[in-house]
């Protein structure tokens, strides 16, 4: 789509503007938006949503269906694949918002079978006994013989 | 257990009395895996996931004497007092049916279902004690992702609805009670002095400068690329400052300004010993300057009643204990009966 105010450049911004009350929406490229809402504070607001020059209005999360639009609008996603649908726009914005882009916090490993739950709740009574919580451990000494069988 | 005893009975999180940091509070963001985020869920998703999360919680130690409570099934009554508790958000209290939170007694740990992600994980303790606070939290999260299919990423982290809570999904605050500052003005450069450091502030009550009561919650404003422990050393080191700017701030009063500050607080005590119609942003008020001198020894009013009305001046708390639904003018009036009776 092609700039509605100069009709040269791609354009990148959606724009939404009120007067009279009524709703003007506007496509934009960067420097006609930038006349219209001269201000940085703009700059800094629309800095994770410039458009992508992909024509992103029709890109929707292949699991749930949730256009980019609508993330736009609400900042809420649709589901968790939607971080891989949108991970052209996404991995743009994250860093923004975040001032990283990569998780260095405790992974996710889920214990899949009896034994490795065993062996995390071994850890646990050791740990609640070294703390002297000997009602936990009483609890998860019966926890480990349930799961004993 | 049911949801009423629970909240009427102590409040196990309130902390030594007088002190700067009331509570200290931790949450995880998680979400299922492939289901919707509830913003984006049909009834029967919300309704599956709120079975599946109240199943994996039943078979936790931590929640053997919790109340399970769908939001739908209670008063609004009910609702209210949580919001006030701030246990469940406003948002939560109003958002329909399908929305449930699980509840230890003394609300130390508790898990909302279908809030703005499937789960949030919260833990709640007394005073400043982020680090022994995230301990309980992270066995409770660690035992029901065993039985829960967390949505996670190498490389994002655990996934939400939102990307501002992305990775490691924690949010780490303490509830501060900052008069001096606010008394000498300087609360607003120290506040946002902490932006700097990746701290959030807010006032709990009120809009914008006009912050009641003096009570502020401070938070990590970033929860991606660092380790969990970093975010929670980074609050606890972000408090510290502030408490020893306080205290600074209080020493500095009591030297310069001892005959106005101790004015001010017995005009405070007597207003509340004397009133017959209060606000609940009246009392808030007036509780703070109160609990200000009392602190610094001004007045010998004792803290803990103090403090316990800080909460139990809260329209749904003054309503709960009178054993029913006020209408607006008698809830101002059983305030300052109660205000009375405490401080007296």
């Amino acid at each position: 789509m092609k700039c509605e105010s100069c009709r040269k450049n791609p354009a990148t911004v959606y724009y939404k503007e009120v007067v009279h009350n009524q709703v003007v929406e506007k496509h934009l490229c960067e420097p006609c938006a930038d006349q219209l809402a001269p201000f940085s504070l703009i700059d800094h607001l629309m800095a994770g949503f410039r458009r992508p020059p992909a024509e992103p209005k029709r890109v929707k999360c292949a699991s749930c269906g949730l256009p980019y639009a609508s993330f736009q609008k609400t900042w809420l996603l649709g589901c968790p694949d939607c971080y891989s649908s949108f991970a052209p726009q996404l991995s743009a914005l994250i860093p923004k918002l975040q001032g990283f882009e990569r998780h260095r916090g405790g992974a996710y490993e889920p214990a899949t079978n009896v034994g490795a739950i065993v062996a995390k709740r071994r850890a646990e009574l050791a740990d609640s006994i070294a703390k002297e919580d000997f009602e936990a451990a009483a609890r998860i000494r019966d926890e480990i013989r349930k799961l004993e069988g | 257990m049911r949801l009423a005893h629970i909240l009427r009975s102590k409040m196990e999180w309130l902390g030594r009395p007088g002190a700067t940091v009331l509570s200290s509070r931790i949450r995880l963001a998680r979400s299922l895996r492939g289901r919707p985020f509830p913003n984006h869920s049909e009834a029967t998703e919300l309704r599956a996931v709120l079975l599946q999360a109240f199943r994996a919680c039943k078979g936790q130690p931590a929640f053997a004497k919790a109340a399970f409570v769908e939001l739908d099934d209670v008063t609004e009554l009910d609702r209210t007092l949580l919001v006030e508790r701030h246990v469940i958000s406003h948002q939560q209290a109003t958002a329909g049916p399908d929305r449930g939170v699980v509840l230890s007694p003394g609300e130390s740990l508790s898990v909302l279902v279908n809030e703005e992600d499937h789960l949030r994980l919260q833990g709640l303790s007394p005073g400043l004690s982020l680090e022994a606070g995230f301990e309980r939290l992270r066995r409770l999260d660690s035992r029901l992702g065993e039985q829960l299919p967390y949505a996670y990423d190498d490389k994002l982290g655990y996934l939400t609805a939102c990307p501002t809570n992305l990775g490691t999904g924690l949010r780490a605050s303490c509830l501060l009670h900052l008069p001096a500052l606010m008394i000498t003005g300087r609360i607003q450069t120290v506040l946002d002095g902490l932006g700097g450091a990746g701290m959030v502030a807010r006032g709990i009550y009120g809009e914008g400068s006009r912050v009641l009561g003096d009570l502020f919650q401070v938070s990590n404003s970033t929860t991606l690329g660092r380790t969990e422990a970093d975010y929670i050393r980074s609050v606890e080191r972000a408090i510290g400052r502030l408490v020893a700017r306080e205290e600074s701030e209080r020493r500095m009063l009591l030297s310069d300004n001892r005959l106005q500050l101790e004015d001010q607080a017995a005009r405070s005590l007597g207003l509340l010993l004397h009133a017959r119609v209060l606000s609940f942003d009246e009392a808030l008020s007036l509780l703070s300057r109160v609990r200000l001198g009392a602190e610094l020894g001004l007045l010998d009013t004792p803290l803990e009643n103090v403090d316990r009305l800080f909460i139990e001046a809260r329209p749904a708390h003054l309503q709960v204990t009178s054993g029913g639904e006020l209408e607006g003018p008698e809830i101002d009036r059983r305030r300052a009966e109660i205000v009375r009776a405490a401080l007296s």
